[in-house]
């Protein structure tokens, strides 16, 4: 049975994929997470797990360089509908930030 | 608790509820020079240096809840989260508990929302398989009871009976109150989730209280059942009575149980209490007994 394409993004959801828009293993997305947030966001490595594995059976990931003798690590990588719904994430965060500037502008 | 110079053994048990307070307790115990070595049949330490480590006791949804061998999935997610730093220190069921000796590494599972779904998945699991049990236990008692009834060793046939009717009591204990307790539970947890405070796990104190009405249920059990099978065994012949007996003496013994876990009372109290429970039961079995001869 296929599966329900993920239609919405939790906050550390969008930045794993964003994190993937370049290949990388687990340790690294987890780093490279904490840079894109700026130090907000830290996921753990179990919670990352589920999430990668969510994202392979949505097709939105995929990998590379399974562990071997030689020691490689698994590298993941963002496919080309795992971007699609990265813009469409993007545009409508966008789109919510600018409905609220008037309003936030005072209120700040 | 035995100790020896390198080893040491806790006899206490952890459940999904504890699991807040299982890490706090080994990170003491590492921080005093014990390292936890294995996590089943309780808790057995080794003499190590005294460490500043962090803990994660972790329910593992993919895991065999009545084995031990790690399946090719819950590996993968071992081998995760030994490269984020997080090493497996020992693992029972479904239950894993990891150690890290940065003390800023982030939490093995940060989603407590997930934390709270595997929990979820691995208790109705876990309660199907004691309902799987009740199931069994009844099959075997209703086979006991067709073998008392038919067969013509009476004796014999009658104390095989009493020990599969204990078990089948046991059994549905068990599983009423893991249900129960687990839908409590999980509840509690939701609602907490939903007004943004953290997951209710249970604090070191009630995991202590836990544990200790545990050994009390054990131990009075323990009890009843010898006396029963000795009043059996010095009765001879219709072992119907200590049959109807076992059964119903089990109620009251885990009530009081309940009962006395509620009170704060020293050990010599509930020592005493106990002696008092026992004397008791036995005297209203043995009144009962003459009565019903």
């Amino acid at each position: 049975m296929p599966k329900e394409a993920l239609s919405t993004l939790t906050e550390p959801m969008y930045y794993v994929l964003l994190a993937l828009c370049e290949p990388l293993c687990g340790i690294e997305i987890m780093a490279r997470v904490k840079e894109l947030s700026r130090g907000r966001l830290s996921i753990g490595p179990g919670t990352l797990y589920t999430m990668l594995a969510k994202f392979e059976d949505n097709s939105l990931i995929s990998q590379t360089d399974e562990r071997g003798a030689s020691g490689k690590r698994k590298t993941y990588f963002i496919t080309a509908r795992g971007t699609e719904l990265l813009k469409r994430e993007y545009e409508r965060l966008k789109r919510q930030a600018e409905d609220g500037r008037p309003i936030m502008e005072v209120l700040l | 608790m035995s100790r020896g110079k390198a080893r040491k053994r806790e006899y206490l048990s952890y459940a999904y509820t504890d699991l807040t307070a299982m890490e706090q307790h080994l990170e003491e115990m590492a921080a005093q020079g014990w390292m936890i070595n294995s996590i089943r049949n309780g808790l057995t330490y080794t003499r190590c240096e005294p460490r500043a480590l962090r803990f994660n006791a972790e329910i593992i949804s993919s895991a065999d809840p009545f084995g031990n061998e790690i399946s090719p999935e819950t590996r993968d997610l071992v081998s995760f989260c030994e490269e984020a730093g997080w090493r497996l220190a020992d693992h029972s069921g479904t239950l894993y508990v990891f150690y890290n000796e940065d003390p800023e590494a982030p939490d093995i599972v940060t989603d407590d929302y997930e934390k709270l779904d595997t929990i979820r998945r691995s208790t109705a699991k876990t309660n199907r398989f004691s309902w799987i049990g009740v199931i069994v236990s009844t099959i075997l008692l209703a086979l006991a009871a067709l073998l008392y009834f038919t067969g013509e060793d009476k004796s014999f046939h009658g104390l095989i009976a009493l020990v599969f009717m204990f078990s089948w009591i046991m059994n549905v204990y068990s599983a009423i109150i893991n249900t129960v307790i687990s839908r409590r539970w999980l509840k509690n947890a939701e609602e907490a989730l939903t007004e943004g405070r953290p997951i209710p796990f249970n604090d070191k104190e009630k995991v202590k209280k836990k544990n200790d009405l545990g050994k009390l249920i054990s131990l009075l059990n323990v009890i009843m059942l010898l006396g029963i099978v000795l009043w059996a065994l010095a009765f001879g012949g219709d072992s119907v009575k200590p049959f109807l007996v076992g059964f119903i003496s089990a109620i009251p013994t885990v009530l009081f149980a309940f009962y006395l876990a509620k009170k704060d009372l020293s050990r010599s109290k509930i020592a005493l209490y106990i002696i008092l429970y026992v004397f008791a039961l036995l005297t209203v079995i043995a009144v009962a007994a003459l009565l019903i001869k």
